[in-house]
């Protein structure tokens, strides 16, 4: 449901100042903002949950904590590519109710995104989806922002 | 995820669990009250019981700043002392208003916990109703108990409470007797309390006081004052084997009338306890309070320099300890941390008993690790052992919830409860409660019929509904059952079809049992078609929703004018888990083993398709069966010539589930699926397997529900669908 996007969807000011944890998932380098970011697993056991939503890729223990581990490529919805990279990291993150593990191929850095190098997600054509905040260009090359607070925006 | 706890967090957990405590007793006064108003009687025992409730409730209340129920107890508790001394009379009127404030504080704690918002509404109104009924029907007793020959020194120390018990039986023109009993020292506690219970039957104790002539240095002796309408002979024939002498307490003839207080010169009670110690004065220095309003009866009267000094009060009588089930949880966790080391030390174990170089050290191994075993079982059934609480905790609120609505819809109602003392994880017992009152609203709502259809019909004007609650072997079976209208099958069909819920094709094909199945299907919620039709099913859909998430089934027998009873059928925990370990479509699960019957192997051509639905021939007898990779929609590669077919009963229902191999038997401690896994349906949760591999822990009752119930599937797989596209 694409329908209705609160105001700061594409809210670049938000970005401004703020660390960004690089990270590549289905070949394309994309962000989240470190205060979002709880842990760096390396990939855990994941056992698949049959009948579960396609963006799940199954649940992992943590700790002695079962943790329902989603897989970013499908989260964000991007192509996946022919030759199968298998996630390396999960990243813990806080889904409002629970915490939920990203798999990710792997992370990259930790970046300051500065006001020049921002540019509004619209650059990338059409009506560009809620989780894309923004593409920043911190050393030159593109980066895509993602919005975080709607990052599971449209997944049940 | 460890949750720390400050002091002042711990405190305000502590404050909750006692204040909740304090309400849930009050609640449980309030009925036993309402039941003696029923019986025409008022119990000044039970008032003044909720009037301390209700005065340390108030103290926490102030204590931990929690300013709405602060001012609510402190109405209330003007409410009660004006009853408990006689100054208002006890009605039904007050004892809604009674009932309502204890509602309403459990609804203050609840948005004291943040889980609500307050409800400064609901207590505005109830302080109206509050200042209405208080200050009227006020009648001072002035009856003189200068008419009698009582000690002033005695009279001097009655509390204000024990006086208004004293004026109403001297009013009520009942006899007083002076009983003078000796008692041990060692023992009074124990002989004093057989005292009473002999004495209750005759009479009511008003006070009782060290009278300072004990026989012997070890012996004290109290005097007690009784009121009673036995006879002396009867009272003395009674106590014959308690050691006492009775006598009554004579008129006086000159009695000056009218005088209503007791002279202020009277020694407190703390001075008259001080002159009968001889040691007192001295040495050991002993304050004793004014005892808090309300404590009429000291349980020990005796002198305190009889105790020593740290064996004072400061050690609390009680001696139990509340925990958070959280804190439960966190051990369990250990535990199931546990078993797996233990696993691993099996495991080595059998590594170097293949060495025989080693085999010393092997056998020694073995012995400490059979230890181990034995101790780690110990301590799981003592974890599983402290969650565990008896039903009544949820009963209790079932009787409230009876009162009100039969008050509501002015029916009357007889609550019968039997096997309150049946056992359940707490966690089980907590989220029970919205079930059961859903379905106890429905029995008197819907089941329980008006007063005069019950006359026409030749049965008694009361309803019944009956609670049942007993153990069988793993799980605990709650009945819930109704002596009203019944549920028309007819009736429920042509609802059925009428919503479209099914075809007449379909409807054709259900039997009884499936028929009274459909009002859990969620088409039905609609309170009005519900009232129309047969009178059942508000939200039904979700009670078994409940109940199914704590691994429970729930069905529904009916007879037309006979009445209706919902069996619900649950495990005794939900923490731990002895799991049967299977292979299904190439991946590892685990089946709770409580609802396995029994396993079986089968040939695959053993198979038969009946009537579009696969079924094996067990013993004679036709078993369905749900091949469980197909089910969870897995690849199916492995073809087995033989089949392992798992039987899993549940209630009456049974199902043979197809797995690929059967690997084991092992406790697990089960762990629940996070929030984005909710709606998938089939898992009761995960577990680990040592390794740290995540197995998930099917769940019989979801599958049971999905296979065996045509109409819940077609529904299901809707949704199934539905979800898949998102």
């Amino acid at each position: 449901m694409l329908a209705q996007s609160p105001d700061d969807t594409h809210d670049l000011s938000r970005a401004i100042g703020v660390d960004y944890l690089v990270l590549r998932a289905a070949g394309e380098v994309c962000a989240l903002p470190v205060h979002a970011i709880s842990e760096i697993l390396r990939r855990p056991k994941i056992t698949p949950v049959p009948r579960a939503g396609k963006a799940i890729a199954g649940i992992a223990s943590v700790r002695g904590a079962v943790v329902t581990v989603f897989d970013l490529v499908e989260v964000i919805d991007l192509p996946r590519p022919a030759t199968k990279v298998t996630g390396g990291r999960v990243l813990l993150i806080d889904r409002g109710n629970e915490k939920v593990g990203l798999l990710v191929d792997s992370v990259i850095e930790v970046v300051r995104i500065e006001k020049d190098s921002l540019e509004h997600a619209s650059v990338l054509g059409g009506e560009p989806a809620p989780h894309v905040l923004a593409v920043a260009r911190p050393k030159g090359s593109p980066i895509i922002l993602l919005n975080e607070r709607l990052l599971f925006e449209g997944i049940s | 995820m460890a949750e720390r706890f400050d002091t002042t967090e711990r405190a305000r957990e502590e404050f909750f669990s006692e204040a909740q405590e304090l309400v849930d007793s009050v609640g449980r006064s309030l009925l036993s009250l309402d039941e003696a108003e029923r019986g025409g009687r008022t119990d000044p025992e039970i008032i003044n019981d909720i009037f301390r409730a209700v005065h340390t409730l108030k103290g926490l209340a102030g204590l931990f700043g929690a300013s709405l129920l602060a001012a609510l107890t402190h109405e209330l508790e003007e409410l009660l002392n004006e009853l408990r001394l006689g100054r208002s009379r006890m009605s039904p009127e007050i004892l809604d208003v009674l009932f309502r404030a204890a509602d309403v504080s459990a609804k203050i704690l609840a948005s004291e916990r943040g889980e609500s918002l307050p409800p400064s509404d609901d207590v505005r109104l109830l302080l109206s109703s509050l200042g209405a009924l208080s200050k009227h029907d006020a009648e001072e007793t002035t009856f003189g108990l200068a008419d009698y020959d009582l000690d002033p020194g005695l009279l001097g120390v009655l509390t204000e409470y024990e006086e208004h018990r004293l004026r109403t039986n001297v009013k009520d023109g009942t006899a007083l007797f002076r009983i003078r009993a000796d008692f041990p020292l060692a023992t009074i506690d124990t002989a004093l309390d057989q005292l009473k219970t002999n004495l209750r039957p005759l009479g009511e104790i008003i006070t009782y006081l060290p009278t300072g002539d004990g026989r012997a240095a070890d012996e004290i002796q109290l005097e007690i004052l009784v009121a009673s309408g036995a006879r002396k002979e009867v009272i003395v024939e009674t106590l014959k084997n308690d050691g006492v002498t009775v006598e009554e307490v004579p008129k006086r003839r000159s009695a000056q009338h009218g005088a209503s207080r007791f002279p202020p010169e009277a020694a407190t009670r703390a001075a008259l306890y001080r002159s009968l110690l001889p040691g007192a004065e001295g040495g050991t220095k002993i304050s004793l309070s004014e005892p808090p309003p309300g404590d009429g009866h000291p349980r020990t009267a005796y002198p305190p320099s009889m105790h020593p000094m740290e064996d004072q009060s400061l050690r609390s009588v009680s001696q139990t300890v509340r925990v958070d089930i959280r804190k439960l949880d966190r051990l369990m966790n250990v535990v199931g941390e546990l078993t797996i080391v233990q696993t691993s030390v099996a495991a080595m174990m059998e590594k170097m008993r293949a060495r025989s170089d080693l085999r010393d050290l092997s056998s020694e191994l073995d012995r400490l690790h059979r230890s181990f075993q034995r101790n780690l079982a110990l301590l799981q059934d003592g974890i599983l052992e402290v969650r565990m609480v008896p039903l009544s905790q949820a009963f209790e609120k079932l009787a409230r919830i009876v009162r009100q609505v039969s008050r509501e819809q002015d029916k009357e109602v007889n609550l019968v409860v039997t096997g309150a003392e049946t056992e359940l994880d707490k966690l089980i017992v907590e989220e029970l409660s919205d079930p059961l009152m859903h379905m106890v609203r429905n029995s008197i709502d819907h089941g329980i019929e008006e007063r005069e259809e019950r006359i026409r019909a030749g049965k008694p004007r009361a309803g019944t509904v009956a609670l049942n609650a007993f153990q069988k072997g793993n799980q605990v079976i709650i009945e819930i059952e109704d002596d009203g209208r019944g549920i028309d099958p007819v009736a429920l069909l042509a609802t059925a079809m009428e919503r479209e819920l099914l075809t007449e094709a379909e409807a054709a094909t259900l039997s009884t049992r499936d028929i009274f199945g459909l009002i859990f299907l969620p088409g039905f919620t609609t309170r009005k078609s519900a009232t129309e039709l047969s009178g059942r099913g508000v939200g039904m859909d979700i009670v078994k929703t409940n109940v199914a998430r704590l691994g429970g089934v729930i069905e529904v027998s009916s007879e037309v004018m006979i009445g209706t009873k919902f069996t619900v059928t649950l495990p005794v925990t939900l923490a731990i888990l002895s799991a049967l370990i299977v292979e299904v479509g190439g991946g590892v699960m685990v089946l709770p083993l409580a609802s396995v019957e029994e396993v079986s192997v089968f040939e695959a051509r053993d198979i038969e398709a009946l009537h579009g639905r696969e079924t094996v021939t067990l013993r004679g007898r036709t078993l369905p069966v749900c091949r469980l990779a197909k089910h969870y929609r897995l690849d199916q590669t492995i073809t087995n010539e033989r089949i392992f077919v798992i039987v899993i009963g549940l209630g009456e229902r049974r199902l043979g589930l197809v797995v690929d191999r059967v690997i084991g038997q092992q406790d697990v401690v089960i762990k629940a699926l996070g929030a984005s896994l909710r709606n998938v349906r089939g898992f009761a949760g995960a577990t680990e397997l040592g390794d740290q591999r995540i197995a998930l822990v099917v769940d019989p009752a979801s599958i049971l529900e999905e296979v065996l119930e045509g109409v819940g599937e077609k529904l299901n797989m809707g949704g199934q669908d539905a979800r898949a596209v998102s």
